[in-house]
């Protein structure tokens, strides 16, 4: 298991190196303007010094003189210090602004992440069990509307209906006009209701595809020879539905979930810029169309972070749940 | 083709026409949807099985005889087929349940504890994430729900002992791809019985698993039918198997019974001449057959093989790659000379059909030469290679997978013969179909596609093909195996026909000693990766000196019950993964092994002129 | 029982045909494609002409006796009328003529991005997993770092490098295509590798190599005619998910830009709430739209997948 870990980690961090090494040199790209704007951004605050001072000190500190191996080697040497630099957009450290964020994100995507499991995969085993009929046809239909759906269509038409027409929740933002004045615990409320509705858009549009996966494995379990030796023993079907099938989909709907971790972040982007929700996604929206160099970076970083940490969690929990795979 | 109402208990409680039976089938049709419509796999099938009798259902695939043992449980899917007409009538003492009309919640009743089943491919019949102990606790359970959890564990460990495993704590908590194939269907069988039903239904339990340990299989069912006296409902296609162990048979042909009655009888005077085929192809272990026709004393060696080696890195997955090494062939040697066969025999995992393709460098040797026509092949270049494959040809045990789905006939045969320039393009399609017809095809077959024929004929195909390309040696690797009964005549005596007319020298690969014995000239026995055996097929099969050879032969079932063979009986080979410890590679199951087999590996004596053997036992004979 | 003699192709088309969803999707398809392709044939206006009130306004002006001289300006956000049938949208152009030009960029930007990614990947997927050793430890590595970045940050990312270069809408059309195209062959690779893997080992490949048959001959005739049916499904399947890629750009506005139409552009005005609350008519059909040609793949798609599958029961 040590052994294992061990050598899976190397590798992550190898391809990280590598990851990182090509998001630089395509931040590398961007025209120069943008730090060139910083640096007159910086040099227009009251008792700051000239434009070409600033120019000069942001073209060391982000090591934009160098060539791109080096630069990117400086750059890496910082953030392995925890220091991301200062995000040009929001005036403050990265790290500070992503800390402040990804609160919001988390919740958006662990409350999304939950629903999903509990509508998805009950419904891929109902489809399953009862394939080839009108209830099968009509989970199928559901889940490929699911895929089809425009996630920023999807949000408007429920803003239009919820928001405008029904005038049940606000249009944007994560806490009403009144958020000041309420208690603790009605402020959780507030924050809550306005999640509703970004919650929503996250379920629907990423249930589809669980759907339909859980259902294909659960018509290939159910078609093995172990099933049919439980039914010859007598069990009833729902020991043998949920007991014996279910285990055996579980391994591959484990994969599946652990490497939807990325998804789950990086999707929320548009969900939370048109219901504009103050995380991760959103900040790092504006980031990236107003030339914020050091939180893009970041950003770009922490889901490839979580992409290979998914997929180590997803084989880990494999190895746990199925005794074939052996760990030494 | 409407549901029946299976509501009211009348329409399933009944009473049996026999007490004595204990299942009854009465003119029951099922009907199955395909493709290319519905099939009746069931035509009106009606016989009895007896309290306390073995009865075998035989006959070939495709005959229904599965879908009649799993009309007794009701587990036909329903999308697959349906039971429209007739009964199956179970006898509970007190009255009888008619299982096609019974609901689901009466049926799982029945199932497990009245009635239970094996079937054929033990491994994939247990759940893989469960311990053995978990899932044969779960079926007491059910049936007995107020036993406490010792009671439960002890009976399951009563039932494991039953069945013949000795090392009953140990496997009550292993999981079932740490085990053999025999031990699977030892515990298969242990869950069978838990719960003491009246019936066990046995679908083809031994097809499988090796020759010895089918034996072993075989003689458990028996013992447990006398000690216990429960009945059983053995389905085979092996006549051998139903004539060993079966007390009442029904064969049948095309989803309809053709013949049924006491093995005895039926052996002794076949009435339907189906049956009478059937008993004809099963004749090869009857006959001691010495091969008719004089060959030259004197021919040259077309193939030479010594000290062949090839080793797998043991499979791992990716969180544990496998240390250590797999010895597939492990310093084999033999000459073949042209125009006779070399029969390779051994059971599944000794390396055979590894050391037929490593000769033909479809796999790469680890060590050792290969000389074909003089010639050290393992030295030539790729494309030297490529045109030296026209020579030596391979014939698969699986017809259907080595030909491409989406071409036809014509193009599959044509392939090769265009790439190699056999014969000019003018002359191509003539010479396809005097191929085709010199292996029993008819012309009009080109154009359709392999999904269209039969096992046969596909093999037909398959011979075709590779005779097209003008072999001078072939290595057939199980090409009956995976066949008929019927067919496997017909092939072996094409292949034999071919042999004679082209002049044409085998390797025969099978773990089937009868098709051995037929068809080779010489034998040649492998365990583990080593030749442990080898000498004319006379010689060996008059006078077997390895103790292995003599438990293998031992192990043929005999299509005559009359003639129950004494079986030399090996003890288990337990673990699935097999090691190789130092001495003799047999030393675990050997029941002459002593202490010189465990410390120093034999080496090749010759015994009688041209018979050699791998064994200490005869040292310095 | 009779046996029909039917080739594997044929017992697909039946098998397809029998399912009702793939049918409908294939009828929304053709109703869309139809649309967006031969509708300019119907519309009398351009993709981009705009329009300007007209006389009725001078009439009305006229009739109140005013002093006021009409000046022209674009007749925007017009509701639909028997002059435009879905209106006109924030900038006085009909929208009906956008949906179909737009449509017509929409799904010719999706096929040269699948038809692109089929292409590489296969090759380079079948390069791999044949060849096997280093060549293959070499590409999945490869393949594992391009998975690892973040795929929708980088299409914004290089959307707003576009913009900043004030690139030419043609121009942008074009660069959109090859950077979708460049970043999705990593998928179709891996699982044309997986396939080809796995095949390789069955024995009629064995059984083509062991009659002498040369490499290339048994990867194109024997191997890549096995990886198809798998090919076709990845390829129905992202035609829509490439428009909906597409459109999710375009609506950030990094994507198709004006004054070129794109079902995904055209949603772009929602993110004035007075637009969106009041002019349905400029984002709803466009969206439901995307929606419905992306529903219609995904069916055909889904039947392909269950014709496809040797496993199946029955019909």
């Amino acid at each position: 298991m040590k052994k294992f870990l061990f050598k899976r980690l190397l590798q992550s961090f190898l391809i990280l190196f590598f990851v990182g090494l090509l998001i630089y040199s395509m931040m590398r790209l961007l025209p120069s303007s943008y730090v060139e704007t910083r640096a007159r951004t910086l040099s227009q605050q009251p008792g700051a010094k000239s434009y070409d001072e600033w120019l000069v000190q942001l073209k060391a500190a982000y090591g934009l003189e160098q060539g791109i191996l080096p630069g990117y080697l400086h750059w890496l040497g910082n953030a392995l210090q925890g220091d991301f630099g200062d995000s040009w957009q929001w005036n403050k450290p990265v790290i500070t602004k992503f800390q402040e964020v990804i609160g919001y994100s988390i919740f958006l995507a662990a409350t999304a992440f939950i629903l999903e499991i509990f509508l998805s995969i009950p419904a891929g085993i109902l489809a399953a069990r009862r394939q080839y009929s009108k209830l099968d046809h009509t989970i199928t239909v559901v889940a490929l509307i699911g895929i089809s759906l425009p996630s920023f269509f999807f949000a408007t038409i429920l803003k239009y209906l919820f928001s405008v027409k029904l005038g049940w929740f606000d249009l944007y933002g994560i806490v009403g006009r009144m958020h000041e004045q309420y208690s603790p615990f009605k402020q959780f409320l507030d924050v809550a209701e306005h999640m509703l509705l970004p919650i929503l858009t996250l379920t629907i549009t990423n249930i589809g595809s669980l759907i339909r996966f859980t259902r294909t494995n659960m018509l290939e379990v159910l078609h093995s020879d172990f099933i049919r030796t439980a039914r010859a023993n007598g069990l009833p079907e729902h020991k043998v539905i949920y007991q014996h099938a279910f285990r055996n989909t579980l391994l591959p709907l484990i994969t599946v979930l652990g490497s939807s971790l990325p998804e789950l972040f990086g999707g929320a982007l548009i969900t939370e810029t048109l219901f504009q929700i103050p995380g991760i996604g959103y900040t790092a929206y504006q980031s990236m169309v107003n030339g914020d160099i050091p939180f893009s970076m970041f950003y770009m970083l922490f889901l490839a972070v979580l992409t290979l940490l998914g997929n180590l969690l997803a084989d880990i929990l494999y190895a746990a749940v199925d005794p074939r795979v052996q760990m030494v | 083709m409407s549901f029946r109402k299976k509501n009211s208990r009348s329409a399933y409680l009944t009473v049996m026409k026999d007490p004595d039976n204990i299942v009854e089938f009465e003119n029951v049709h099922t009907y199955f949807f395909t493709d290319s419509g519905m099939v009746k796999a069931m035509n009106g099938i009606s016989f009895d099985i007896p309290k306390g009798k073995i009865v075998g259902i035989v006959g070939e695939s495709g005959c229904g005889k599965t879908v009649t043992a799993l009309s007794l449980f009701q587990l036909l899917d329903r999308s697959e087929g349906q039971t429209i007409k007739g009964q199956i009538r179970i006898n509970m003492e007190s009255h009888a349940v008619n299982v096609i009309n019974a609901p689901a919640h009466v049926m799982q009743k029945l199932r497990g504890k009245q009635m239970s089943m094996i079937f054929q491919e033990p491994a994939t019949s247990l759940n893989p994430v469960f311990r053995i102990g978990c899932q044969m606790d779960e079926v007491i359970k059910l049936h007995h729900p107020k036993m406490y959890k010792k009671e439960r564990k002890n009976r399951t460990l009563e039932m494991l002992e039953l069945v013949g495993i000795t090392n009953k704590e140990e496997v009550y908590k292993m999981y079932p791809h740490e085990l053999s194939g025999g031990m699977c269907q030892r515990i298969m069988l242990a869950i069978a019985l838990v719960c003491h039903p009246r019936i066990i239904v046995a679908d083809e339990p031994t097809t499988a698993l090796d020759v010895t340990t089918q034996a072993q299989i075989l003689d458990l069912l028996l013992e447990l039918k006398n000690k216990l006296n429960i009945t059983i409902l053995l389905i085979t296609h092996d006549l051998g198997v139903i004539a060993q162990i079966a007390d009442e048979m029904i064969v049948m042909k095309d989803g309809s019974v053709v013949e049924k009655g006491s093995v005895k009888e039926i052996f002794k005077s076949p009435q339907h001449p189906y049956t009478v085929q059937l008993m004809r192809s099963h004749a090869f272990a009857e006959k001691h057959f010495v091969k008719i026709g004089s060959f030259p004393e004197k021919k040259d060696s077309i193939l030479e093989v010594s000290h062949l080696k090839k080793y797998f890195p043991q499979r791992g997955n990716f969180i544990s790659p496998g240390k250590g090494i797999v010895k597939a062939v492990d310093d084999v040697s033999f000459t073949l000379k042209r125009g006779t066969t070399l029969g390779l025999v051994g059971e599944s995992g000794c390396g055979k059909s590894t050391t037929g393709r490593t000769i033909l460098r479809l796999l790469e040797k680890t060590d050792g030469n290969i000389f074909f026509n003089g010639q050290d092949i393992s030295k030539v270049s790729a494309e030297q290679l490529r045109l030296l494959r026209t020579k030596m040809q391979i014939i698969f045990q699986d017809p259907y997978a080595c030909l491409s789905p989406r071409l036809t006939i014509d193009e599959i045969m044509k392939e090769a013969v265009r790439e190699h320039n056999i014969v000019p393009k003018i002359e191509l399609d003539t010479y396809i179909s005097a191929m085709m017809r010199a292996c029993g095809l008819q012309e009009s077959y080109k154009q359709r596609y392999p999904h269209e024929f039969s096992g046969g004929q596909r093999q037909r195909i398959c011979i075709a093909r590779a005779l097209a390309l003008r072999p001078e040696f072939i290595v057939c690797d199980e090409p009956v195996s995976a066949l008929d009964i019927s067919m496997r005549t017909q092939i072996i005596n094409l292949l034999q026909d071919l042999q004679e007319k082209y002049h044409l020298t085998y390797l025969f690969i099978s773990h089937d000693l009868s098709v051995v014995e037929h068809i080779s000239d010489t034998v040649a026995i492998m365990y583990l990766g080593s030749i442990i055996e080898i000498g004319a097929t006379e010689d060996i099969f008059r006078n077997p000196l390895h103790p292995y050879t003599k438990a293998l032969f031992s192990a043929i079932l005999i299509p005559d019950p009359d003639v129950k063979g004494k079986r030399i009986i090996l003890k288990e080979n337990i673990l699935s993964s097999s090691l190789s410890p130092s001495g003799c590679k047999f030393q675990t199951r050997c029941i002459k092994c002593t202490e010189i087999c465990k410390m120093k590996t034999p080496v090749m004596q010759e015994i009688e002129k041209g018979h050699m053997v791998c064994c200490h036992l005869y040292d310095g004979k | 029982m009779e046996k029909n003699v039917l080739s594997p192709k044929m017992l697909i088309r039946k098998r397809l045909f029998r399912n009702k969803l793939a049918m409908t999707g294939m009828f929304l398809l053709t109703l869309i494609f139809l649309f967006t392709f031969l509708g300019s044939i119907l519309t009398p206006y351009g993709e981009t002409e705009v329009f300007r009130t007209t006389e009725t306004k001078e009439q009305e002006v006229a009739k109140a006796e005013c002093k006021y001289k009409v000046i022209s300006v674009n007749s925007v956000y017009e509701p639909p009328s028997s002059k435009h049938l879905l209106g006109t949208d924030g900038n006085g152009m009909d929208i009906l003529t956008r949906l179909i030009y737009g449509g017509r960029i929409s799904l010719l930007l999706s096929i040269s991005v699948v038809a692109m990614e089929l292409l590489i990947g296969t090759v380079i997927g079948s390069i791999a997993g044949y060849l096997g050793k280093w060549v293959d430890a070499l590409f999945m590595r490869f393949v594992d770092i391009i998975n690892c970045i973040p795929s929708l940050p980088l299409y914004i990312i290089l959307g707003s490098i576009m913009d900043y270069y004030k690139l030419d809408g043609g121009i942008r059309i074009c660069m959109l295509c090859l950077i979708l195209g460049l970043f999705r062959w990593s998928a179709v690779a891996r699982i044309v590798r997986g396939q080809i893997l796995s095949l390789r080992e069955q024995e009629f490949i064995v059984a083509a190599k062991a009659a002498g048959i040369k490499t290339r001959h048994c990867i194109g005739r024997h191997l890549i005619p096995n990886v198809i049916p798998q090919l076709i499904i990845i390829a129905t399947m992202d035609l829509g998910n490439v428009i909906l890629s597409e459109a999710t750009l375009s609506f950030l506005g990094l994507g198709v830009k004006y004054p070129y139409a794109s079902w995904g552009n055209m949603l772009h005005t929602v993110n004035n709430i007075y637009v969106m609350t009041n002019y349905w008519f400029v984002w709803i059909p466009a969206g439901t739209l995307i929606f419905l040609t992306v529903l219609g793949f995904h069916f055909v798609g889904d039947g392909l997948r269950e014709a496809l599958d040797p496993k199946r029961k029955h019909t």
